[in-house]
């Protein structure tokens, strides 16, 4: 099988240096990518790459599949309801047909956010936020998934259900990219380690 | 299996945040009718000097109520990471950044331009200028959207945002003032307008083809 995102020798460069040394990146069907990294080390800035948001500095990107991108920003409005936030990203992202798309309340069911519908985003704690920019990876599910430290501010059930969501989406043959430092996911698929390491000043 | 539509959804999205701050969108009207209240209270209530001020009065009305909708263009959308998610999955950016113009303007110039007749009639305006000052609003208001929101959009992260905004925007929306109550005043002079009116258009359409393309690669050097 052909691998979903092929990325060759790619870096960005900021004020002149590159953020992190060139890496190549293949992520296949049914692959989970952990990116590692300390702090700093470039991380984020791969995962936004991968998603298309910024565009390399050097080396190409090949994307065969729609995308889903879940930054460390989960991109919530505050002054929204939970349940609008999700009919917003179901119809703005919209599902890809390889995927079953849940209704806005049942992902917030099983999110845990069942009775917080009707909450504005803005008075949920900030780990009820985080589930809820995760949820709409089932409103809106998408082939690749780019999750950006997916696990902060979550508990251990938060973290559990996270990598529940991450092996169902493996085991239909999607393709996850997780930048996280501190919690490793525990999942049955296979997982590839990627560490990113920090740009040579004055590369 | 839902087919997405982006631009419906951004749409909508804006409107029913704008109705959900009631206050703040009514922010303009209430602007628009405190400057008209307060003229006379300063100038004296003569209808001949209200007359020959009143569509200055009401397009300065109107440039100020877009300047005080810009904070929110895409600033807030930067802060939250919704603005990045128009980068991802081949969403179509250039569009989705027209429909967040077309709600800035519907949210801030739109009531203007519906309250205008109270408004001209509170200021003596001479009801053959009327409609000709409600076309130069409806031509010009959205070259105040286009400059404005490419400002805000240089500006996404500069601390004093605003304040900066304000500079910016003022020098360059001059022209769309002069020629919009220029048109009016050559018609009450019993001149034509046509000229004025057509500049005002070419303004519109230099505004509108530039601007959106200018807007997506200042947002973009700032997500980066």
């Amino acid at each position: 099988m052909d691998s979903v995102i092929h990325a060759q020798q790619i870096s960005f460069h900021r004020h002149g240096e590159r953020v992190f040394v060139p890496t190549n990146v293949a992520l296949m069907p049914g692959q989970l990518c952990l990116i590692r990294g300390q702090n700093g080390s470039g991380k984020t800035t791969l995962l936004r790459l991968l998603a298309g948001i910024v565009h390399p500095s050097e080396g190409t990107i090949a994307r065969h599949g729609s995308v889903a991108f879940i930054g460390h920003r989960p991109g919530v409005k505050k002054d929204l309801t939970a349940l609008d936030v999700l009919k917003f990203y179901a119809e703005f992202a919209g599902a890809d047909p390889l995927y079953g798309a849940m209704s806005p309340q049942a992902a917030l069911h099983a999110a845990g956010l069942a009775r917080q519908a009707r909450q504005r985003a803005g008075q949920l704690s900030a780990g009820q936020r985080q589930r809820l920019g995760l949820a709409r990876l089932l409103v809106a599910p998408k082939t690749i998934w780019l999750l950006d430290e997916p696990y902060t501010s979550l508990d251990a059930d938060g973290c559990a259900w996270v990598d529940g969501l991450l092996d169902q989406h493996l085991a239909l043959n999607g393709s996850v990219a997780v930048a996280a430092h501190v919690y490793q996911p525990k999942l049955n698929a296979p997982t590839d380690v990627l560490d990113v390491q920090p740009g040579a000043q004055h590369a | 299996m839902t087919k997405r539509h982006p631009l419906r959804a951004l749409l909508r999205q804006d409107l029913q945040r704008a109705w959900q701050h009631g206050g703040q969108s009514l922010l303009p009207l209430i602007f628009l009718f405190a400057v008209i209240a307060m003229i006379p209270l300063g100038l004296g209530p003569g209808p001949n000097l209200l007359a020959m001020i009143a569509p200055g009065m009401i397009w300065v009305a109107a440039l100020l109520a877009s300047l005080l909708a810009l904070e929110g263009v895409f600033r807030p959308d930067l802060d939250d990471g919704t603005l990045e998610q128009w980068w991802v999955d081949d969403q179509p950016v250039l569009a989705l950044i027209c429909i967040r113009l077309g709600s800035h303007w519907l949210i801030s110039a739109l009531p203007i331009i519906v309250a205008t007749p109270i408004a001209g009639e509170m200021l003596y305006l001479p009801a053959e200028a009327l409609g000709l000052l409600m076309l130069t609003l409806l031509i010009g208001t959205p070259i105040l959207s286009l400059i404005g929101a490419l400002a805000a959009a240089l500006t996404i992260q500069a601390r004093q945002g605003s304040a900066l905004l304000g500079l910016l925007i003022f020098p360059l929306t001059v022209p769309v003032l002069i020629f919009a109550t220029g048109a009016v005043s050559a018609h009450l002079d019993g001149l034509t307008a046509r000229p004025y009116v057509l500049l005002l258009i070419s303004l519109f359409v230099l505004a509108a083809t530039l601007v959106p393309l200018a807007i997506k690669k200042a947002l973009q050097l700032n997500l980066e």
